[in-house]
């Protein structure tokens, strides 16, 4: 009798799991939108660039949801998407947090598959320029996108910057009084034999190295690059873990750190952390694009638009203190500041070659595993 | 006994099989349909990422853009790049101390419970299994927080009492974090092989004089020796395509391994799939040499000593030693289980980490619990993880019921193919698995696109978990004695009513551990979703990698110790489960 029962209950259990199954299939590849390239936006000949702002509303309401692939902190990503949907509370937002050097690779093997999930990317500009080279993102110039700075140029329709991130020094300033560690006054403060050990950098960081070769000149960034992975680094790939790794004590220093995290964790815990922009300052863009072929290509030209909108830059700006390039917004004063320091910006449109040279020479310097 | 981790090997007590005749009708009968069905599925789940990964290898410009065409020069280029050597010590140094140390525990403590009377043996397999509950990213963080150089309160330990400090952050830190989550499967193997051996050549060697020291390593040991293969094989593969350890351990302090090098390969642009496709092919051939060998020197070791039945496994009196055997199952609990979990939960109650003072509980909150449910990301990827690891252990317990029928009850021809088919995965490496079904779901012409789905996970899961389903299914199937299907046959049942009502029901101990342990290790596992998550897709595992990366600590650490939660109490309701139809007792 029990048996019967315990049967019964396998019976039911596996019915679930596979009714389960199939409704995840069905609900994924649905909720999804994933689309193939015979669906693509152009297929419908639909003209969403010359819509007024309204009619996209319209047609991105219809539509329902947006996959947006980002390199926002996983924390900052739904408050940026609930900002987003107060104003839009019929679209969907569908959120993929990625690295940056994970986002080209996603985008495009997908793409190479003929699979077009992602709609919107949002990412840092050498890997939003390597997207533009393998043709995976499609035009689209937002009436609301701000001039770029001085100096910088983009391709016309790739212009929609998200914000501006600076890179400085950070450290544990609790830890180096008691270890005795020189106070990080400079980059090259790390590279001296207390700091051995101490401090931690990232391997993949091609914006922080191209705009150091722009301050320095290439063989004396590199010279300095390999002085730093010569005095034994912590090897750590995301920028905010490396601050919090700080504020936990270890490794007491980052070479790579983010200024906007950098000052949101020295003002929440200023005894653990610290830290220091230098002039010039290593910057960079950070871009945000429609994708080719997206499926939801109303959705994807109306969540551009109120990303780079007063709105948007506002919501960005209180959520993550990132810095906006709106003059009409207010960025913290401590991050961003471009009269006491002067950004020197990587190439926004770096070439795959040169890409890939200056991310296997900051690796080799580094120590990092060959790419 | 059957319990949920009970009896992992198979036993020779395999009645003869036997053969179906009849007319091309029967074989549209249930039973070869269902036998054709999962020989099929079986076949295709384990050479679908293998031969994609091969493809890939032999392909200049796999996935790329323009032309590509078939070359070995990835092989060249690969093999010939610089550190490549080191890169293979590294692997393999890495995997093979990790292998030693966990025969040694896992043996071990295996011993101690089965063959000696050690006290507290239900504390000590609890002692010993719980790690394989801990996922092992969240293993991973709690040890490298445990025991970084200068702020890890265990090297603030060792600091204090003098002794030199130990860094995580180098291969014996990866040998260390990677064995105290592997050790459990050591634990288990070692425990069906000493339940199942028969023990009158020790009687003999101690009546002959032998001291107990002597009989253990001339007779024992060498009686256990073809599990003792069989599981360093197995844990070499495991630590092999591990994710976790190499990246959050290996990379920040500059020890690099395979998986390292995958990753690595796979954030270049254009991605390197080529290289990424020679290691696959490397590791596999491996893998699948150290197969070939392990199962020659079991079937020349004498395998015919481990049988499973009309014995009961000596227990040895240790005498005053016994409670030493009980010191090595605390220390090891406290080492394993503890420690780790302690560090989680100091973690999860604290707005940022700091190391443990108490000082620091002056910030103490629970904050951190309710935003686990307060991210919708976070929730939906519980939802996922739920949904996958219950479908996994589902299709693969229904999987491996039928082909472990194939191959024990029957004389299909090509029986000895399925079971080696069922068994390929295993020589597989998970993250290899993951970019070849990738790859071959991006790729091929199917009609419906299961890429961005969680079906491609849950095949990923079936594919991984496939062979230790079979290992919990053929002895339990093994077991049955052919006259019952028999006697339901002559009575009129068919083929499907008796499969349902006498091996079903006969065999539910064993279904329900293959199902619960497939299930585990889908929910924790990361090495081959981290490359096939899409929006909507994410599950648990992954979601914990990218918050560590983010800097996100204590949410992290208040979501494994509820994951942790929510594994035991499934455990423990199965094994409630198996009390109430009297398995034990049965048994």
């Amino acid at each position: 009798m029990r048996t019967r029962t315990v049967r019964r209950a396998v019976v039911s259990l596996a019915a679930l799991g596979l009714a389960a199954t199939v409704a995840a299939c069905g609900s994924s590849s649905t909720s999804n939108g994933t689309s193939s390239a015979s669906s693509a936006s152009g297929a419908s000949g639909t003209n969403y660039d010359g819509m007024s702002a309204a009619d996209l509303a319209s047609a991105a309401n219809t539509e329902g949801q947006v996959n947006w692939y980002t390199t926002f902190a996983s924390t900052d990503v739904q408050p940026i998407v609930a900002a987003f949907n107060k104003v839009y509370p019929k679209i969907k937002v569908n959120p993929l947090r990625l690295s940056a050097s994970q986002l080209p690779p996603k985008i495009i093997t997908e793409q190479r598959g003929h699979q077009y999930t992602a709609d919107v990317v949002s990412g840092d500009s050498p890997q939003l320029a390597q997207l533009i080279q393998a043709n995976a993102l499609q035009p689209f110039t937002s009436p609301e996108e701000t001039p770029l700075p001085a100096g910088l140029s983009l391709p016309t329709g790739y212009k929609t910057v998200v914000y501006a991130v600076t890179t400085a020094l950070a450290w544990n300033p609790t830890i180096v009084k008691q270890k005795g560690l020189p106070v990080p006054t400079s980059i090259a403060t790390f590279t001296q034999p207390a700091w051995k050990g101490k401090f931690s950098i990232d391997p993949t960081a091609v914006n922080w190295y191209d705009s150091l070769i722009k301050i320095m000149g290439h063989q004396q960034a590199l010279a300095l690059v390999q002085k730093l992975g010569n005095n034994n680094p912590v090897l750590v790939e995301s920028h905010t873990q490396a601050l919090t790794d700080v504020q936990a004590g270890e490794p007491a220093g980052a070479v790579t750190a983010y200024g906007y995290k950098a000052s949101s964790l020295e003002k929440k815990t200023p005894t653990e952390v610290a830290f220091l922009n230098t002039s010039p300052l290593p910057s960079s863009l950070n871009l945000i694009d429609v994708v080719l072929n997206a499926p939801h290509p109303a959705a994807a030209r109306l969540f551009v638009d109120w990303m780079v909108s007063q709105a948007g830059q506002t919501a960005v700006v209180a959520q993550t203190n990132h810095t906006s390039l709106r003059s009409d917004v207010t960025n913290d004063a401590k991050v961003w500041d471009p009269t006491k320091w002067t950004p020197t910006w990587g190439n926004p449109t770096l070439p795959s070659a040169t890409y890939n040279s200056e991310l296997a020479e900051l690796g080799q310097a580094l120590h990092a595993p060959s790419q | 006994m059957a319990t949920l981790f009970d009896s992992p090997t198979r036993q020779d007590a395999t009645p003869p099989p036997r053969t179906f005749g009849g007319g091309w009708r029967q074989l549209l009968n249930g039973r070869y349909l269902a036998m054709a069905i999962a020989s099929i599925v079986v076949a295709y789940l384990a050479l679908v990422p293998v031969s994609t990964m091969v493809y890939a290898s032999l392909q200049s410009n796999f996935l790329g853009v323009g032309q590509s065409n078939w070359t070995l020069g990835n092989y060249a280029k690969t093999f010939t790049t610089p550190g490549f050597g080191q890169l293979v010590a590294n692997s393999f140094v890495y995997a093979a101390a990790t292998s030693v140390i966990c025969i040694v525990i896992g043996f071990g403590l295996a011993w101690l419970v089965v063959r000696t009377n050690a006290p507290c043996k239900a504390f000590a397999r609890a002692a010993a299994l719980v790690p394989l509950i801990i996922p092992g990213v969240l293993n991973t963080i709690a040890w490298s927080l445990l025991l970084s150089p200068q702020q890890g309160p265990l090297n603030q330990l060792l600091r204090t009492v003098g002794l030199p400090v130990f860094n995580i952050y180098s291969l014996q830190g990866m040998v260390f974090v990677q064995s105290m989550h592997v050790v459990p499967v050591a634990f288990l193997m070692g425990t069906a092989a000493f339940s199942t051996m028969d023990s009158s050549m020790e009687e003999a060697a101690m009546a002959s004089g032998a001291s107990p020291a002597r009989t253990f390593f001339t007779i024992t040991v060498r009686m256990v020796r073809p599990a003792i293969i069989s599981a360093a094989l197995l844990m070499f593969i495991q630590t092999i395509s591990n994710f976790e350890v190499p990246q959050l351990i290996g990379v920040p302090g500059h020890t690099y391994v395979f998986v390292s090098q995958i990753y690595a390969a796979l954030q270049q642009f254009p991605a390197d799939y080529g290289t990424v496709g020679v290691i696959g092919v490397f590791v596999l051939v491996i893998a699948v040499a150290g197969l070939y060998l392990s199962r020659r020197v079991s079937k020349g070791a004498g395998i015919q000593t481990i049988t499973g039945k009309a014995f009961r496994a000596q227990v040895q009196d240790l005498g005053k030693w016994r409670w030493l055997g009980f010191g090595c199952f605390v220390l090891f609990f406290v080492v394993a289980v503890v420690l780790p979990l302690a560090m989680l939960l100091w973690s999860s109650v604290l707005p940022g980490y700091e190391s443990p003072s108490l000082h620091a509980l002056r910030d103490f909150t629970l904050s951190n619990f309710s935003a686990v449910f307060s991210q919708p990301a976070l929730v939906q990827s519980l939802k996922n993880s739920l949904i996958t690891s219950v479908s996994t252990g589902l299709i693969v317990t229904v999987l491996c019921a039928v082909v472990a029928y194939i191959t024990v009850k029957t004389k299909i021809i090509g029986r000895g193919f399925l079971d080696g088919l069922a068994t390929v995965p295993i020589a597989v490496p998970s993250v290899i698995m993951g970019v070849g079904i990738l790859y071959f779901y991006l790729v091929a012409p199917l009609p419906v696109h299961l890429y961005g789905t969680l079906a491609i996970m849950i095949i990923a899961f079936v594919t991984i978990t496939l062979p230790y389903g079979m290992r919990y299914i053929v002895p339990g199937m093994a077991a049955i004695k052919d006259e019952l299907e028999e006697a339901a046959t002559s009575s009129g049942a068919s083929w499907f009513e008796g499969f349902w009502r006498i091996f079903v029901p006969l065999m539910i101990p064993s279904l329900l551990s293959a199902f619960l342990y497939s299930m585990i290790i889908s929910f924790r596992e990361i090495s081959a979703a981290i490359f096939l998550y899409s929006t909507n897709t994410q599950v648990v595992s992954v979601q914990i990698y990218d918050l560590y990366r983010n800097g996100t600590y204590p949410v992290v650490a208040a979501l494994g110790i509820l994951m942790v939660i929510f594994l035991v109490i499934l455990v423990v309701l199965v094994q409630l489960l198996s009390r109430a139809v009297g398995i034990r007792q049965r048994r």
